[in-house]
């Protein structure tokens, strides 16, 4: 009987899930295309969107699930991206070992830093990361020898891997970023509905109470700050793989800020939409750099809009459209 | 056996004395209301037993472990539960999520990553039974957030239960309730096993009677009366502070 109980009002439900299923596996059925196309430009578009919500899902799990924001995200993202170009510079060009090393160091930082970000709140929060960030930003942007400063790395190599395809083509690497980028949703679908995923959304709801049921709070939120971290690294060695190129930007602000827009335009603590999120401002950075410099103009009144029109992003839209409907 | 022990305690903010040299013991089974008008320092006295706050001096010890310096989370595993005043609930988590979040936080697989909650059969059961207990079943796939304030009470209740606490600590459990549904909560306190020790803070003095073995009453963070329902009621001085006001 007790099950009944919970089966109620499970039809809707189930018929939801469905068509986010469907529309997730139609997704991916035109992102395994698109090589038959094989259009280099909308290859190179396409993985770029890939690495974003990758990006951007790292990020949401800090903001979304645990409820933390974040100014300085970027730079877990960048000293990924640096450590796949220093591997890949140095001849170390297997895509496990680069991969891993760039996960690993962006998530040793975030265990560096987190102490200090969970000491803030509100506003300190903002600028402790924004802080941090700006002081490796810093380190990138001055120091010659190590990471080439303002000119950056370039002549990064698309790694060696040991899949059965051969990725040195643009198709080839191409469903290597796919591959990781499906592995990487498919793992946060499983974080978030599991029981460590239930207790960040709890920490995000009400701290407080969390506490007074004996959740450690602070150790959650560190091992969220970790991961969120390592899952940008990652993110961050794909950048460098798919732009052959290291430079400062990519551990600025202006990639922290374009994250942080990218997962409130989609929706914070949902899955799908960081990614809807990315996928869009990636593609709207593209088709508006054609026709203005002013970028930058753009990203902020799509951020002013959102936070408008859609406070709780597009999936939170389209959610409260279908329960209107039902 | 001592539920609670709460030895010379004081807290002090700025200049002030809100809890000033207050003792007083629980034993294990007790349903201890605590009454006082506001100001008196009760709910700052849920504050630090429950480590939310720390004393300026004195001790409390919880079945007879000193937990004066202890965590929160700590008090909680050695078998501390307690509600909130203003009910603090996980506004954008269905009913069931709610409860299940609140079984699990003693179970050892709060941390795991890999596995769906709703797979844990256990702690689904258990959520199911204490939602089926407080009525609550039937909105189990409902988020709190649309619920009305009465049923968002029970919830309340039903957090501060999950993890089976031996002291629960009860802050104004019918606040705002009307007739019917704190008389509903009432019966469900007076029906909860006796090895669990129940401390209340409650204004309407008819709920407090019906439920108390023993009242305290605090002025300016003392004692002013400890003594069984009866006694309380006919102390003069008690009327005074705090029935007076009804009456004048």
């Amino acid at each position: 009987m007790m099950a009944d109980v919970h089966a109620g009002g499970g039809f809707r439900r189930q018929a939801v899930v469905s068509a986010v299923v469907l529309v997730v596996l139609a997704v991916l059925a035109v992102l395994a295309a698109l090589p038959i196309a094989g259009d280099a430009y909308v290859l190179g578009v396409a993985a770029r969107m890939m690495v974003f919500a990758l990006f951007a899902s790292s990020l949401n799990l800090v903001l979304g699930f645990a409820g933390m924001a974040s100014l300085g995200h970027a730079v877990y993202f960048g000293v990924g991206a640096y450590t796949a170009a220093k591997l890949s510079l140095a001849g170390v060009s297997g895509f496990g070992l680069q991969l891993g090393m760039a996960g690993l160091a962006a998530a040793a930082l975030a265990a560096l830093f987190a102490p200090l970000i969970l000491r803030a709140s509100g506003a300190y929060l903002l600028m402790i990361t924004l802080a941090l960030a700006q002081v490796v930003w810093g380190i990138a942007y001055g120091w010659r020898e190590f990471t080439g400063a303002d000119d950056g790395l370039p002549g990064v190599r698309r790694p060696d891997s040991m899949l059965p395809w051969d990725i040195s083509g643009d198709a080839g690497f191409y469903y290597l970023i796919l591959l990781l980028f499906a592995l990487l949703v498919a793992a946060m679908l499983v974080l978030t509905r599991s029981p460590f995923g239930l207790a960040l959304v709890g920490i995000r709801e009400n701290e407080r109470r969390m506490a007074a049921l004996g959740y450690p709070v602070g150790r959650y939120k560190y091992i969220a700050c970790v991961l969120a971290g390592g899952m940008a690294g990652v993110a961050g060695a794909m950048l460098a793989w798919q732009n052959g190129f290291v430079g400062p930007s990519c551990l600025s602000v202006a990639y922290s800020a374009t994250a942080l827009i990218m997962v409130i335009l989609g929706g914070a603590g949902t899955v799908f939409g960081p990614v809807i999120g990315a996928f869009l401002i990636v593609a709207l950075e593209n088709v508006i750099s054609g026709l203005t410099e002013r970028w930058m103009f753009v990203l902020g009144a799509t951020y002013v809009l959102a936070t408008l029109f859609a406070p709780e992003g597009l999936v939170g839209l389209w959610r409260r459209w279908a329960e209107h409907r039902s | 056996m001592t539920a609670l022990v709460v030895d010379h305690l004081v807290v002090r903010f700025g200049g002030l004395d809100v809890i000033d040299d207050l003792s007083f013991s629980v034993r294990a089974g007790e349903r201890l209301v605590i009454f006082g008008p506001n100001g008196a320092g009760k709910t700052t006295l849920f504050n630090v037993i429950t480590g939310q706050l720390h004393p300026t001096a004195g001790r409390v010890l919880l079945f007879g472990q000193d937990i004066t310096a202890a965590s929160v989370a700590r008090r909680v595993d050695l078998g501390l539960g307690r509600t909130f005043q203003i009910a603090t609930l996980f506004p954008r988590l269905t009913v069931l999520e709610s409860a299940m979040l609140a079984v699990q936080a003693g179970a050892p697989h709060r941390f795991v990553m890999h596995r769906a909650v709703h797979s844990y059969a256990g702690t689904r059961r258990r959520a199911l039974e204490l939602l089926e207990a407080w009525d609550l079943a039937p909105r189990a796939d409902i988020e709190t957030r649309r619920l009305a304030y009465g049923e968002q009470r029970r919830i309340e209740l039903v957090l501060a239960l999950a993890r089976r606490p031996r002291l629960l600590l009860l802050d104004e459990p019918a606040a705002g309730l009307s007739a019917e549904e704190t008389a509903a909560v009432v019966a469900m306190i007076r029906e909860m096993p006796r090895d669990v020790t129940i401390m209340l803070i409650e204004h309407d003095v008819d709920m407090a009677l019906q439920l108390a073995d023993r009242v305290l009453v605090l002025q300016h963070g003392r004692l002013l009366a400890d003594g069984d329902p009866t006694s309380i009621r006919h102390d003069p001085q008690v009327a005074e502070v705090y029935f007076g006001a009804g009456r004048g």
